[in-house]
Order: C-alpha cells, then structure tokens, then sequence
C-alpha cells in the first residue's frame, strides 16, 4: 500500500518537474521575455528588502540636501525635500507591484467567472453578462476611475478596487470565446455522458484547456495597472501616505527645469517596469501557445 | 423479451438561424430534420447497426440517445421507462447503464488529464472511489482493454498514445462503470485500417465477457457486416430498411440499400454483380424532397414517389422496407 501510493505521488511529481523543465525550456529560449522576469525578481527584491534592511523614512525633510544632482551618495540625486531619488524609486517599487498584482488578481478573479459562465452557458446568461461586460467596455476606463477615486477617496486599497473592478471584461471576454469553442469538443460531450455536474467540467475540463491566454493577458494587465496607478498617481489622486513613481513625477514637474532627474528616474521605473511585464506575457505566450511548443 | 432500447418516432429538428431578411418578411423558421419520426428496437445483447451516409442522422440519434441532445418529439424507452421524463438525479443514474465510445480518440480524451484521471472519472462521480482504490480499478481496466501492463499506462496524458491505444482507453471509460448499454459513434472510422480490426475485435470480446448491447453507427459496411446483428438504413433523416443484418445483405429490398451494397466490392472478383449508381448528393435537410425522401436520386423512380412517402412494410420477417415498388 504505502510503496504504490509514493509512487503515485512520486509519479506525479515527476509528471509535474517534467513539465516545468519543458516549459522552461521554450520560455528560455525567448531572451527578452528572460529579461523580463530578471527584472520581475530584481523589483520584487527591492520591495520585499527595502523595506527589511533600510530604515530610512521616506517621508523625512532634508533641508541641507534640497536637490542635489546625481553623485557618488546620491545616485539618483535628491528631490526638493532633500530625499534621496534612489531610496524613494525603491520604496515605489512597492506600491506599483501591489497595485499591479492585487488589481490583477481581482480583475482576473470576476473577469475569470463571468467568462466560464457566460461562455459555458450560453444563452440568457450570456446575453445579461456579456451585455455588461460591453457597457463596461465602452466606457473610456480611466476617466470612470478617475471619478470614482475622485468621489470616494484615494486611498491604496480604493485604488486597487477601482482598477480591479475596471479592467476585467477583457479577461471575460477572452475566456467566454476560448470556451465556446472548446464547450463542443468531444472530450466536453464524454464527460458529460460520464455524468459530470456543470461545475466539473467548468473546472476540470474546460478551465485547465483555457486558461493559458488569460494568464498570458494578465501578465500584460498587470503592466497597464501599474501604468494606471501611475497616472492616478500623476494627477494627484494616488495614497498620498505613500511613496509612489506617479507621485514622484506629478511633483518633478515643478522642477523640472533645474531637477531632471527627479522625473527621468521614477520615469524610467515606470517604463522598466510596465515592459518588464509584456515582455513576459510575450515568453508566456510563446511558451504556453501548445503549438509552438511542441517544436 | 422486452427490448433493451426502444425508440418511438423520434424526432429532432435543429432550428435554422433566421437571417435579417427572414426577420424583416416575417418568414416562419425553418428547421433542419435531423432525424425525422424513427423508431427502433434493440435486443438484449445485440448489436443494432445504424447505417447512412453523413447527414442521414445516424449520429444524431445516438447524441440523443445519450441524453446530449433533447429530442423534439417522441420518446426513448431504456428497460421501459421512458429516459426523458426521468427526474435529473435518474437520469445521470442511467449513465451508469449506458456509454458511449466517440468517433475520434484525439478529441473525446481531455489532453490535460492523465488515463488515471479519464478513465477514474466516472468511478469518482458514480462511486465515489479515490486514491488507491480508484487507481487500482483503472489499472484493472487498462488490462482489460489491452493496455497492459496498466500500470505502466496509468500516468501517461493522450498525447503519448496512437489513435488505436487512446480509442482502448476511451472504451476503457465507457465499460468503467459496467453498463448495459454502449453507443458506438464510428469507433474505428478514424483509425488507421491495420489498427481497426483490433478495436472492432476489441469491442467483440467486451460485448461477450459483460453482456453488453451496442448501437454501432456507423457508414463503412464491411464493419456493419462484422459486427451487427440487425441493422437499419437511414437517409435524410428516415429509416430506409431494416431488419437482420444478413437477411439485408442477401437480399436487399430497398435502391438505396441496394445501391450501398453494391458499392461495396466482393472478396470474390468473379461474382457477377448488378450495379446500382446513385447520382448526385444528398439532398438538403432543410428542405428534405416531398413524397419518398429518396426520390430525387433513385434509378427506379416512379410517379406516386414524388406525392406519397412510403411507410415500413415487412417483406419477409423482422426485414422491414420503405419503398413502393415493394409494396
């Protein structure tokens, strides 16, 4: 009994290793999209160790070092309270993968199960879904957010809401397509005729076939949600108790003429960083697409 | 004895999608007749051959069968109670008694899920069986199906099978359960020709050893002759002819039937044969021709085939025919 269970598990592991290393293998062989994810891991570093091993404050007032341009002890230079450039692109690297990826998860979450049912469904469920989903859709998403950060206050938990609420009928309507077509493919009609509920062949059947484009168009969300947090961030409406590149840049602006380097870092962060996520929603796409892979 | 399956005028029309146009005229909905008004009886033990070209509705019928696809109208008696007044909770107890085995093995396996997962699948739904005990079962049936040793299988996904050997584990499937009854939607028409003699002897060997029924659907006739028992002809959506498999082949009543028969080369090249060629194709569905349905492409074509369709009439013993030049 416990020889043929391990072996059970130890297959499975195996199984699982295997198709770790294949996926790896076709990933790897994209070398931006590598480059995307060394980026991932060096931001998510800075955020996780930031905040570990400095105990600088962000939010001090150096009067004696009122920006300084970039030298040896300030990299990044200083902003006009005397901060450190550097330190504060660091402790942004925080904010921006937060909002990213809780704003990401909650749009993938709604966008996830509006498209299983619709697409599984059909019909009357479909029609009131998808219907929703295109009001959604026509309207222009940033000034929707705008307001409603605008009305509600903007704080980072708001910010994440609305953003995740905002974006997720692509994620929708992608799912619903990909499930129409495979809802009448003949593996669907055999578990069907094997007597399994709705519910598993949602999950067991149809969700492991179609994942794969949503994850490849979240990575890329993940991207744009940080983009938008920038810009909320930009026009004022971002947390203000805390450290965030749209911020560092909507007060750069003032300064712009005589401290150029107090918007072209956190700018460049920004822009590192949204590319870091499509290169890797490229890697996956290439990875993850099963007929490119099987060469 | 009462039949296993019985089949009365069965119907299913597919609505066709109205254009703007139909829409703006008001232009009642037309509807393709996929199957139109069959009936059916399958022995105990058996097995009943479908035959027809693609579009007769052959596939149809077994989708409906399995409860895939509502009917229109009519009804499907399995051991006498009628499947589609069942209550829900009934209806999915009835799949343990009847399976069905799909045309293409490389579509009707999930390529995300182990055999252990595909051929468990039912166990888990219908038993409850997990783990061990569930991989135990699925090994057991691998064996029976020739995939042995099972337990050198059990992991593996479809794709690292051939179509022969994932068609083995589609059966394997559909017998988990032990049931009754199994739709047969052209289990080898996909499959090379070398490996189709092994899955048909395949399905042989299980149908003794568990007493099984089959409904073979199928269109290649040196496959219906190897297997069935009886047999019905269908085209656009009607039975032709049926009766004993054998009883059909010698003496076939019915153009149509005459017609796929003798399509159909003899092993022996001296036989002197009287062909009999269709023209043209199948009509529509939509629009299927008044009188006998079969009138449009018949050599033998009289003048009341284009009014009146012909009913059954039996012609010698259980061997019914739709035709007016028999009658």
């Amino acid at each position: 009994m416990g020889s043929s269970i391990e072996r059970l598990s130890l297959g499975r592991l195996e199984r699982y290793s295997r198709g770790l290393r294949g996926f790896w293998r076709s990933y790897s062989r994209n070398r931006p999209a590598v480059m995307g994810l060394a980026i991932l891991f060096l931001l998510t570093a800075t955020a996780v160790l930031t905040d570990l091993l400095d105990p600088y404050n962000p939010f001090g007032i150096y009067p004696s070092e009122v920006l300084l341009p970039p030298s040896f002890s300030h990299p990044f230079g200083t902003d006009d309270l005397g901060r450190d450039i550097l330190k504060l692109v660091m402790f942004g690297s925080k904010t921006s993968l937060l909002v990213g990826f809780s704003a990401v998860f909650i749009a993938s979450s709604i966008g996830i199960i509006v498209g299983a049912l619709s697409g599984y469904y059909g019909g009357r469920v479909e029609d009131i879904l998808m219907r929703l989903t295109d009001m959604l859709l026509i309207i222009p998403n940033f000034f929707l957010i705008l307001l409603i950060v605008a009305l509600f206050g903007s704080s980072l938990r708001n910010v994440v809401l609305v953003i995740g609420f905002m974006t997720w009928p692509g994620t929708a309507r992608l799912l619903r397509s990909t499930f129409l077509s495979l809802r009448e493919q003949e593996f669907v009609q055999a578990a069907r005729v094997v007597g399994a509920s709705h519910l598993r062949i949602i999950f067991r059947h149809l969700l492991p076939n179609g994942i794969y484009p949503v994850i490849v168009n979240s990575s890329l969300q993940v991207g744009s949600a940080i983009l938008t947090e920038a810009g909320l961030s930009f026009l004022g409406l971002g947390d203000p108790s805390l450290v965030s590149w749209g911020r560092m840049l909507s007060i750069a602006q003032m300064y712009v003429r005589r401290a150029w380097w107090m918007a072209a870092f956190p700018g460049a962060a920004i822009f590192i960083t949204v590319m870091a996520f499509n290169l890797i929603g490229d890697g996956l796409n290439d990875a993850l697409n099963p007929r490119l892979r099987e060469r | 004895m009462q039949p296993i399956v019985k089949v009365k005028g069965l119907k299913k029309y597919y609505p066709v999608e109205k254009s703007w146009i139909d829409k703006l005229l008001s232009r009642e909905r037309r509807w393709v007749r996929a199957v139109d008004s069959i009936d059916l009886e399958i022995e105990r033990g058996e097995t009943f051959s479908l035959v027809g070209e693609s579009g007769s509705g052959k596939t149809t019928t077994g989708l409906v069968l399995m409860q895939l696809v509502e009917p229109t109208e009519g009804e499907i008696l399995f051991e006498g109670r009628d499947i589609f007044s069942l209550r829900e909770e009934e209806r999915r107890r009835l799949r343990r008694d009847m399976q069905m085995v799909f045309q293409n093995p490389y579509a009707s396996l999930n390529p995300r899920m182990t055999v252990e997962e595909i051929v468990g699948e039912p166990l888990t739904i219908h038993l409850g069986l997990k783990g061990e005990e569930r991989r135990g079962r699925v090994i057991e049936l691998l064996d029976i199906v020739g995939l042995n040793p099972g337990k050198y299988y059990v992991d593996r996904y479809p794709h690292e099978f051939s179509g022969g050997q994932r068609q083995r584990i589609a059966i394997a499937r559909a017998i988990a359960l032990r049931p009754k009854f199994i739709v047969a939607d052209e289990p080898v028409s996909s499959l090379d020709v070398s490996i189709q003699a092994t899955i048909l002897n395949l399905l042989q060997e299980l149908k003794r050893e568990f007493k099984l029924t089959y409904l073979l659907i199928a269109h290649n006739l040196a496959v219906v002759r190897y297997m069935s028992d009886k047999l019905a002809i269908m085209y656009l959506g009607k039975i032709m002819e049926k009766g004993v498999s054998e009883d059909v082949f010698q003496n076939p009543q019915h153009p149509y039937t005459k017609a796929l028969i003798s399509a159909f080369p003899d092993i022996n090249p001296d036989v002197k044969r009287d062909r009999v060629l269709l023209r043209g194709e199948i009509p529509s569905p939509i629009a299927p021709p008044p009188g006998c349905r079969f009138h449009t492409r018949c050599p033998f074509r009289l003048e009341i085939c284009e009014r009146d369709e012909p009913m059954l009439v039996e012609v010698e013993d259980g061997h019914l025919v739709a035709c007016h030049m028999v009658e």
